[in-house]
C-alpha cells in the first residue's frame, strides 16, 4: 500500500461543498426519509410550491398581457406538486395529455358545427341537446386519447370540456394554453427536481425510480415486508 | 465553465446527500453474470426444483468447479468427497449453494480499480478472513444462517474499490486517512460524508437483486449493537457480521483493534480463550482451502488472524 506524500485539500474540506452540503440536506430527497411527520412538509410543500406556480403563471400573464390563466392548470398543478414520482406528473403525460384535450375538443366543436347550426355551441353555459352531444363527444374523445397514447392525466379532461364549451376561441388562447402547461412543467421540474432534490423525470416517468416514493408517487397503500421497510431505512444515515 | 460548476455542485450534492442513484449512475457496475442471475432467481422461487438447479450449475462449468473444490474443502468438513454436481447440491441444501453461487459471482463482479491506495490482494484476504470469521461466529449464535454470515461479509466492502475508482477525488482523502489512524473506515465516511461504504454496497447488491435480507445485513454490516437491538435483529447474523468487521485490516494489524474484537468476541458469543483460538485456527484452514477460488495467493500466515493469536495468547498470559 503506498502512501502519496503530499497534503492536498480534498473537496469535501471546500466552502463550496459545505455550502452545497447545507441547502442539498435541506432537499425532499434528503429529508422525507429522515423525518418523524415526513406528510407535514409534504402538506406544507403543496402549498408553498402550487401558490408559487400559480402566482409565477398569473403575473406572466400580468405582465405579458397574454392569455396564459386556464382553470385545468390548478388541478395539473396538484398533480405536479402531491404526487411528482407518478406517471400522471411525468412531463410527456401532462404536455401530451392537454394536446390531446384541446384536439379532442376542437374536434368535438367541430362535429357539432357539422351536425347541428353554428349557434350550437354558445359559450354561455346554457346546456342544450346539441351542447349536451358536444361535450360528452369531447369528454369521450379525450379519454380515448389519453388512454390510446398511455397518458393518463385527469386535468386534460376539463382542457377538452372549456373548448368544446366554446371557451377557446382564438389562436393567440391556443397557444397561451400551451406556453402556460409547459411554464408549469418547467416550475415542476424547478421545484421537484432542482429545489426538491426528487428525481422528477426529465419526460417520460419511470416506475422502478418512482416505486420507493409513497405517496409522492401516488401510491397510498404499499405493502412492505420488514426486509424491504429496513432496506429503505438502510439508506439513512440515523441508521448507523 | 458554467456547466464545469454545475458538475462539481451535483457531485458535491450527491457526495453530501449520500445519493447513491447519483454517484452510482454513470458507473458501469458489471452486472452479475446471466448464468449466475438465473441461477439466483432459480433458488429465489417458492417451488424450487432440485434438479433444474443441478442442471444450470453443470452448464457453468466455472461455478461447477467452484461449487466442487468448496464443497470439499473443510469449510463444510464432509467424511468422503463429493465427484458430482447432483451430489453436490442434494448433500449441501440450497442455503449452502446460494451462498457459493453469491460470493462468487459478486467477487467476480467487483471492479479492480487502478489506484495505489487500493491493494487487490489485501482487500480480498481480509474479506474472506473476516467472512470466515462470521461463519464461525454464526454457529455458535444462529447456526442455521451460517452460510448467509458468510456470504454477507464476504461481499459487505462491496462498494470500497468501486468508490475509490470512480470518485477517487473525494474517497482518497477518506482511505488515507484510515490508512494512518486507528478510527473505523465507516465511522471517518461518516464523519466526511454522512454515509458509509456500507451502506453504498447495500444499494450495488440491490441493484444486483440480491435478497432483501442479505441486502440489509450488509448495510448494517457495521451499525452499533444498540442500532442491532433496535431493530430487534440481536438472534440474527447481524451480530457475527457486527463483531467480524471489527477485525483490523491485514494492512494494518495494530493492537488497538484486536482487543477489541477478542473482547467484543468473547462477551457476544460467550467463547472461552480455547474457543476462541479454535475458531481462529479453523478460519486459517478455510482461508488455505478456498483463497485461490478468488484469486489470491497466499503470502504465508494472515497478517490479522496472526495479529489477533499473539494478543489472545498475550491476554491468556
Amino acid at each position: 500500500m503506498e502512501t502519496p506524500g503530499k497534503t492536498t485539500r480534498t473537496p469535501q474540506e471546500s466552502t463550496l461543498f459545505r455550502v452545497v452540503r447545507f441547502f442539498s440536506r435541506l432537499q425532499l430527497h434528503y429529508l422525507l426519509p429522515r423525518l418523524r411527520h415526513p406528510d407535514r412538509v409534504v402538506r406544507l410543500f403543496v402549498f408553498i410550491e402550487g401558490s408559487l406556480a400559480l402566482g409565477v403563471i398569473s403575473a406572466a400573464a400580468y405582465f405579458t398581457q397574454f392569455p396564459l390563466l386556464f382553470p385545468p392548470l390548478g388541478p395539473s398543478a396538484f398533480i405536479l406538486f402531491r404526487m411528482p414520482m407518478s406517471a400522471s406528473a411525468a412531463p410527456r403525460t401532462v404536455l401530451l395529455s392537454h394536446l390531446l384535450g384541446l384536439f379532442s375538443g376542437f374536434g368535438a366543436l367541430g362535429a357539432g358545427y357539422l351536425f347541428f347550426s353554428p349557434g350550437a355551441v354558445n359559450g354561455t353555459g346554457t346546456v342544450t341537446t346539441s351542447s349536451i352531444i358536444i361535450l360528452s363527444l369531447a369528454m369521450g374523445l379525450s379519454s380515448l386519447a389519453m388512454i390510446w397514447m398511455e397518458c393518463n392525466h385527469p386535468p386534460a379532461t376539463a382542457t377538452a370540456l372549456i373548448v368544446a364549451m366554446g371557451n377557446i376561441t382564438s389562436l393567440s388562447q391556443v397557444a397561451g394554453f400551451i406556453v402556460a402547461v409547459v411554464l408549469l412543467i418547467s416550475l415542476a421540474f424547478l421545484f421537484n427536481r432542482i429545489l426538491g432534490g426528487l428525481p422528477y423525470s426529465y419526460w417520460r416517468h419511470d416506475p422502478e425510480i418512482s416505486a420507493h416514493y409513497g405517496t409522492l408517487a401516488g401510491i397510498t397503500n404499499r405493502r412492505q415486508g420488514y426486509w424491504q421497510q429496513l432496506t429503505e431505512k438502510m439508506f439513512q444515515s440515523k441508521l448507523h | 465553465m458554467p456547466l464545469k460548476l454545475f458538475q462539481k455542485i451535483r457531485n458535491h450534492a450527491a457526495i453530501a446527500t449520500g445519493n447513491f442513484n447519483i454517484l452510482f449512475k454513470d458507473i458501469e457496475i458489471t452486472p452479475l453474470p446471466a448464468a449466475s442471475a438465473r441461477l439466483l432467481e432459480e433458488i429465489n422461487r417458492t417451488e424450487v426444483d432440485m434438479e433444474q438447479i443441478s442442471r444450470l450449475i453443470s452448464a457453468m462449468p466455472e461455478v461447477s468447479a467452484q461449487v466442487i473444490k468448496t464443497v470439499n474443502s473443510s469449510l463444510f468438513s464432509l467424511r468422503s468427497p463429493v465427484l458430482s454436481i447432483q451430489h453436490a447440491v442434494s448433500l449441501l441444501g440450497l442455503d449452502h449453494i446460494r451462498s457459493i453461487t453469491l460470493s462468487f459471482a459478486a467477487v467476480n463482479s467487483v471492479p479492480r480499480p487502478q489506484n495505489a491506495l487500493f491493494n487487490h490482494q489485501a482487500f480480498w484476504s481480509d474479506s474472506l478472513v473476516r467472512a470466515l470469521i462470521a461463519r464461525g461466529f454464526a454457529r455458535y449464535h444462529c447456526p442455521e444462517e451460517c452460510d448467509d454470515a458468510f456470504t454477507a461479509m464476504l461481499i459487505a466492502d462491496v462498494a470500497l474499490p468501486i468508490l475509490l475508482g470512480s470518485w477517487t477525488e473525494y474517497y482518497e482523502p477518506v482511505v488515507q486517512k484510515w490508512l494512518e489512524s486507528d478510527e473505523r473506515l465507516s465511522e471517518i465516511e461518516q464523519h466526511h460524508f454522512g454515509w458509509n461504504h456500507a451502506q453504498a454496497g447495500a444499494w450495488i447488491l440491490q441493484h444486483w437483486k440480491f435478497p432483501e435480507q442479505l441486502i440489509c445485513f450488509v448495510g448494517i454490516h457495521n451499525a452499533n449493537p444498540d442500532c442491532i437491538e433496535e431493530l430487534q435483529l440481536e438472534n440474527s447474523i447481524a451480530l457475527p457480521l457486527m463483531t467480524a468487521s471489527i477485525l483490523p485490516s491485514s494492512l494494518h494489524p495494530e493492537n488497538g483493534k484486536t482487543t477489541a474484537f477478542i473482547s467484543e468476541a468473547v462477551q457476544r458469543f460467550n467463547l472461552n480463550g480455547d474457543e476462541l483460538a479454535q475458531l481462529l485456527q479453523e478460519a486459517e484452514h478455510g482461508f488455505l482451502e478456498i483463497h485461490e477460488l478468488l484469486g489470491l495467493c497466499h503470502v504465508g500466515e494472515q497478517p490479522t488472524l496472526k495479529a489477533v493469536k499473539k494478543a489472545l495468547t498475550d491476554l491468556e498470559k
